[in-house]
């Protein structure tokens, strides 16, 4: 029996549905990826008690948690804009749990060694009004660690911060969290927020999971063509299998012979998707010696990408690579020049065609 | 693409700069929003020296008639008036009349506007066209109406007297009633503006932080809108004190002030009601000052 268990979860709302299943160790970390009105946000309230189930059970620890009001479930509650009382200090927000259990001046020690732990100490006679946005999201992190709950919910709460802080809290939420032990399931749309927390990510569309896996089978071996294009797998293409031969999937798509590693996945049948990450597909000048899967196509874009630079190239399918600004100065790729993209078989994923 | 960028009065780059930056560059650079900010900044600026105009005016027709007022009195026929029983008595009992009403509203109006600020429900426009319609009906209007339940005669005024012994109808209950309606809309409207500024993921954060509903009211909900239920109070207060047309036909006596300055108008002249008013003035300005200041200090957000 699992710490979490979560069977047959439905809430229906007007036009709009959420149907999920769902099992999580304790110390799990569950993160859940899904673009807006995925119904990220009406699940974790759900859990916590703030929409009617329609179906299903939610139980904690063997503890069933769906017939409860919301204050008897020992859920923490993270909220997107952090939802700190105005008319509190940081301590008095940090303290209404225990404040609503006893009354007293005295600071218990528990408060005390979160506050420190989330450096929020010096903070505490602040009015909430006064807080930038990172010591916000401390304040309200701290707020719902302190009852300790069994379980740990967040709805995008770096959503409102800059990039800069946004990556360090991340970092800093993570060892937090794997330092705590809190089984927490933790609501995103940003792919590299949910790879870096989760032990485990799940990829939710139109209320249902579509993918729950590792973080490196998500962004490595999505299970469909629209969850490859969530994660960033951004060159999908059907193609034909016309062979296999030592463990390698022969491939043909238009005019693009291309070489899959078939060794693990199973081939969904003779029609696929094949997906390739962008990162992984190199360029090499045009003359270079034909490996497996060296295609030459005609370079039709090149866009910077921050970090990356973005060629985009037509060899029969359109390939879009992003390469690292050193590999782009090397080959200066420039729209109407010929080049080749180069990709690794481990590299060519395989998926079932796309329903429709 | 291209075509649209013609009728933008653009073009790709030229080549001088396609070879220094490469391709994809718009030329020429926009800078509207740097040059129009200014002829915006310019005109905003007029039209705030514009609407100065009308302020002065509006604020010169609320201060002139109650400062010639105030500065037509002697300090001996203030002095004189403020001696007379009936002139205290009169302030005295308009002011507690008042404070009893703002009591009363208060106890009605808080949870009303409570039920107010949540979302829709069956009747709920219904509920906020009747808590406004005070705003509408003429005072006077609502003091004929008034009598007719809370009369002698009326449904609830004849009930009261009997069993209970109250009496309506030329009695302080009846001042209160009267104020009463007059002022509820205050009281709801600004309660209830104060409830639907707060955010409704606080209550949920206090839920899941372990409060009851019961705690949520009193530990969130109620501290946020304080601010705008004291406002609600000291409107009722002032709404009440004010009040006229439905008051005087409830109640002629016993008089509250704006009746017996309206009783001493008509038998001796401006010159003593006029000292009157003053005072009820001074008494109404130094209340709302009080209170302004025990409000202005609970303020966040």
């Amino acid at each position: 029996m699992s710490y979490l268990n979560i069977a047959g979860l439905q809430v229906r709302l007007k036009a709009f549905a959420v149907d999920v299943s769902l099992t999580m160790d304790r110390h799990e970390v569950l993160a859940i990826l899904g673009p807006s009105g995925s119904g990220k946000s009406v699940l974790l309230e759900a859990l916590a008690g703030f929409h009617p189930l329609a179906a299903g059970t939610v139980s904690v620890d063997g503890r069933r948690l769906d017939t409860l009001p919301p204050e008897q479930r020992g859920i923490g509650f993270v909220f997107q804009d952090y939802a700190l009382f105005p008319h509190l200090t940081v301590q008095e927000n940090v303290l209404f749990s225990p404040r609503l259990r006893q009354n007293g001046s005295r600071v218990p020690r528990p408060v005390r060694d979160i506050m420190a732990l989330l450096q929020i100490e010096r903070l505490a006679p602040r009015r909430i009004q006064e807080l930038s946005g990172g010591e916000k999201q401390r304040v309200a992190l701290a707020r719902a660690l302190v009852s300790e709950p069994a379980l740990l919910l967040m709805d995008e709460p770096m959503s409102a911060l800059d990039t800069v802080i946004r990556e360090e809290l991340r970092n800093e939420l993570r060892d937090l969290l794997r330092r705590l032990g809190t089984t927490a399931i933790y609501v995103t749309h940003d792919r590299a927020e949910a790879a870096c927390l989760g032990h485990r990510v799940g990829v939710l569309f139109d209320g249902r999971l579509a993918q729950v896996d590792t973080p490196e089978r998500v962004f490595h071996a999505p299970a469909s063509p629209r969850v490859a294009h969530f994660v960033g797998m951004t060159n999908t293409f059907p193609a034909l299998v016309t062979d296999r031969r030592n463990g390698l999937v022969h491939l043909r798509a238009g005019e693009l012979y291309l070489e899959a590693a078939g060794g693990d996945h199973a081939v969904p049948g003779p029609k696929v998707t094949a997906g390739i990450r962008p990162e992984e597909i190199r360029l090499a000048p045009r003359g270079e010696t034909a490996s497996a899967n060296s295609v030459p196509g005609v370079v039709t874009g090149v866009v910077p990408q921050g970090p990356w630079v973005r060629v985009t190239l037509d060899c029969g399918v359109v390939l879009d690579s992003l390469v690292s600004w050193r590999d782009f100065q090397l080959l200066r790729p420039a729209p109407g020049q010929t080049c080749r993209a180069v990709v690794e078989p481990q590299s060519v994923h395989l998926m079932p065609l796309p329903e429709h | 693409m291209a075509a649209d960028r013609r009728v933008r009065g653009e073009t790709s780059a030229p080549p001088v700069l396609e070879r220094r930056y490469g391709a994809g560059h718009v030329f020429p650079p926009r800078f509207f929003g740097e040059v129009t900010s200014l002829s915006i900044a310019r005109s905003v600026s007029c039209l705030t020296a514009l609407a100065w105009i009308p302020a002065v005016l509006l604020f010169a027709f609320i201060l002139l008639p109650l400062l010639r007022m105030t500065l037509a009195q002697s300090p001996g026929s203030l002095s004189a008036v403020a001696a007379m029983a009936d002139v205290r008595a009169a302030i005295g009992l308009s002011v507690s009349t008042a404070l009893a009403t703002t009591a009363v509203a208060a106890v009605l109006g808080i949870p009303t506007a409570y039920l107010l600020s949540r979302p829709a429900f069956f009747g709920k426009q219904l509920l906020e066209a009747v808590v406004d319609l005070p705003l509408a009906v003429p005072h006077t209007v609502a003091g004929i109406a008034l009598l007719f339940v809370f009369g002698r005669e009326g449904i609830v005024g004849f009930l009261t007297s009997r069993w209970l012994g109250v009496s309506f109808w030329g009695t302080e209950a009846g001042i209160v009633i009267g104020m009463l309606f007059v002022s509820l809309p205050y009281m709801v409207n600004s309660a209830r503006a104060g409830f639907e500024g707060i955010d409704p993921r606080l209550a949920k954060a206090a839920r899941t932080l372990g409060a009851t509903p019961t705690q949520v009211l009193a530990r969130v909900l109620l501290p946020l809108a304080l601010r705008n239920i004291l406002t609600g109070m000291v409107l009722t207060y002032a709404r009440g004190i004010a009040e006229f047309g439905a008051v005087v036909l409830l109640a002629f006596y016993p008089m509250t002030a704006p009746v017996k300055i309206y009783e001493m108008y008509l038998e001796s002249g401006l010159d003593q009601a006029s000292s009157a008013a003053v005072l009820l003035l001074a008494v109404v300005l130094v209340s709302f000052v009080v209170m302004r200041f025990l409000i202005g200090k609970k303020r966040w957000s």
